[in-house]
């Protein structure tokens, strides 16, 4: 259960991160009065997928099979995956270098993304031969 | 013979530190964590400092002017233009280029034209775009090679090295698309976020942004400029200059301010020196804190295995050997500990040096990777001595107590 905990509170710190920390922190440039850029968007998706990732720590504290935890972490992976993506393939951000989207937003999103990719993959490795998660 | 028992038992010893950390997590991880900080604050700190030195240094470099003239007023614009990039500007006479460059001292004279592109639909994004007379210039051109020149003088744009073109290597202003001639390296200024242009070029963008809706000129401004350069001669006084230059304007009519350069860099640099200490003694103290930490709690942990101690004793292992025990459980925790303070640290300065070099108001250039890696090794080796250290004077204040009481202790 200890493990369980830990692997879970992984998840949702990141999951944290990527939602609450581009909701505050590393927000996205605030809308102009009739113009929305897209660092908007990338903001907004990177919320719902931040709170993807919570619900994957939150699973994963409760998942007692070791294959059921084995897929809440490739679920994890994706949402890594997706989360790098965001702001520089999928939807991108602001071209400035100094906009707040491009300097803070962008780096946290492929950093928090790259991070759940890792700890997503390490612990399907990890202790493979065990059976309870 | 002797000496492979010795390695044998050399070998056991130092993968029974390996178990034996295993076995108190808790401990490890925080003994890790310290050794994390001290490796984080000497990489981080090292690189922080060098970064602005390097950064003011470039600055220095290139603002190629040693004053500039701007409209009453603009001052301070001017030299937030400098530091931030951001675009603001009003215009004079270019008449007054001929009055600088008739003032003794004068070495060069030639003029800038400044306006912006807008966040909007008809242009890749925000930037000033800065217009110079490719004739009399000598802030922009000496640093380009003779490809990009000649493309420049043909029409195209060349950018600062944080402006971000199209894929196909295009920037749009004003709803039409421009060439891109080359990508200037960093100066660490404002001049980063602007793309530079001939006159020429600059016309046809305003005709561009006139059909568009915005209007930067009134008809009275034609043939003004944003500011005019002057590089003095070696050793004149530019408080001589500065104050006939200013005598010339006023006759003429002419409402002006003038920005010193150079006192534009001395601010950064007080700014700078002001952050140096900062984090000069952060680093001390993060460095001081970190390594009582390491040999508390390493006191706190042997002071606890005292009775595993005497059972090794008891076995035969010599106190020299248990010192080594204690020793590569301190390099193997500050070994894994430091490199994970240097990989934070590396995660948060590299990605976020725009961010930070934003909220310090201070411009950073980042090292070579030969002198990153060399501060990571040296970062490294600290924390490990550090570690080491901290376990071997934390086994020594253990003392020599007899092997058979301190295993009878407390019975």
């Amino acid at each position: 259960m200890k493990t369980r905990l830990l692997k879970g509170l992984v998840y949702i710190v990141l999951g944290l991160i990527a939602s609450l920390g581009v909701a505050t922190v590393f927000h996205v440039c605030p809308a102009m009065k009739d113009m929305v850029m897209k660092c908007h968007w990338t903001g907004r998706v990177s919320i719902a997928v931040g709170i993807g990732i919570i619900i994957v720590g939150i699973l994963t504290i409760l998942a007692k099979e070791r294959a059921f935890a084995d897929g809440l972490a490739v679920a994890a992976i994706l949402l890594g995956i997706l989360l790098i993506l965001l702001p520089t393939v999928l939807i991108g951000v602001c071209p400035g270098a100094h906009m707040h989207c491009h300097a803070a937003t962008r780096p946290a999103l492929i950093i928090t993304g790259a991070l759940t990719v890792i700890y997503g993959g390490f612990s399907i490795v990890w202790k493979r031969n065990k059976t309870e998660a | 013979m002797e000496k492979e028992q010795n390695r044998g038992v050399r070998q056991y010893i130092d993968r029974y530190a390996f178990h034996s950390l295993k076995q108190k997590p808790f401990q490890s991880w925080l003994l890790g964590i310290f050794a994390a900080l001290v490796a984080f604050s000497v990489f981080t700190g090292t690189l922080l400092g060098s970064s602005m030195r390097s950064g003011i240094g470039r600055m220095k470099e290139r603002l190629g002017a040693d004053l500039m003239i701007v409209p009453a007023g603009q001052q301070e614009k001017t030299e937030k233009l400098l530091l931030t990039g951001n675009p603001e500007f009003s215009y004079l006479s270019r008449g007054l280029e001929k009055v600088a460059k008739n003032t003794k001292g004068v070495d060069k004279t030639t003029s800038q034209f400044y306006f912006s592109s807008v966040s909007a639909d008809c242009c890749s994004t925000r930037v000033q775009l800065i217009a110079f007379d490719p004739e009399t210039d000598f802030a922009v051109l000496p640093w380009l090679n003779r490809e990009e020149m000649e493309k420049t003088k043909n029409g195209q744009v060349l950018i600062g090295a944080d402006v971000i073109p199209q894929s196909d290597h295009r920037i749009k202003f004003y709803g039409q698309e421009h060439p891109v001639a080359g990508k200037l390296s960093r100066t660490a200024t404002g001049l980063d976020q602007s793309v530079f242009m001939t006159r020429d070029t600059m016309n046809r963008i305003l005709r561009d942004a006139k059909k568009k809706g915005f209007h930067f000129l009134s008809p009275e401004d034609k043939g003004k400029v944003s500011a005019v350069l002057i590089k003095a001669e070696e050793g004149t006084s530019l408080d001589k200059i500065e104050t006939t230059i200013a005598k010339k304007a006023t006759a003429e009519g002419e409402d002006i301010d003038i920005v010193r350069t150079q006192k534009v860099i001395g601010t950064v640099s007080a700014q700078y020196d002001f952050f140096d200490q900062v984090i000069r003694f952060l680093e001390g103290v993060l460095m001081i804190v970190s390594s009582l930490m390491l040999f508390l709690i390493f006191s706190f942990s042997f002071r606890e295995r005292k009775k595993e101690f005497a059972v090794l004793r008891i076995v035969g292992v010599t106190t020299r050997r248990i010192r080594r025990l204690t020793r590569t459980q301190g390099v193997l925790i500050s070994l894994i500990g430091g490199l994970g303070g240097i990989i934070t640290g590396a995660v948060i300065l590299f990605p976020f040096r725009v961010l930070i070099s934003d909220a310090l108001k201070v411009p950073l250039i980042t090292p070579p990777v030969l002198f990153v890696a060399g501060v990571a090794l040296v970062a490294l080796l600290i924390t490990i001595l550090l570690g080491a250290a901290a376990a071997d004077i934390a086994t020594r204040t253990l003392g020599r107590a007899e092997t058979y009481f301190t295993l009878r202790e407390g019975e």
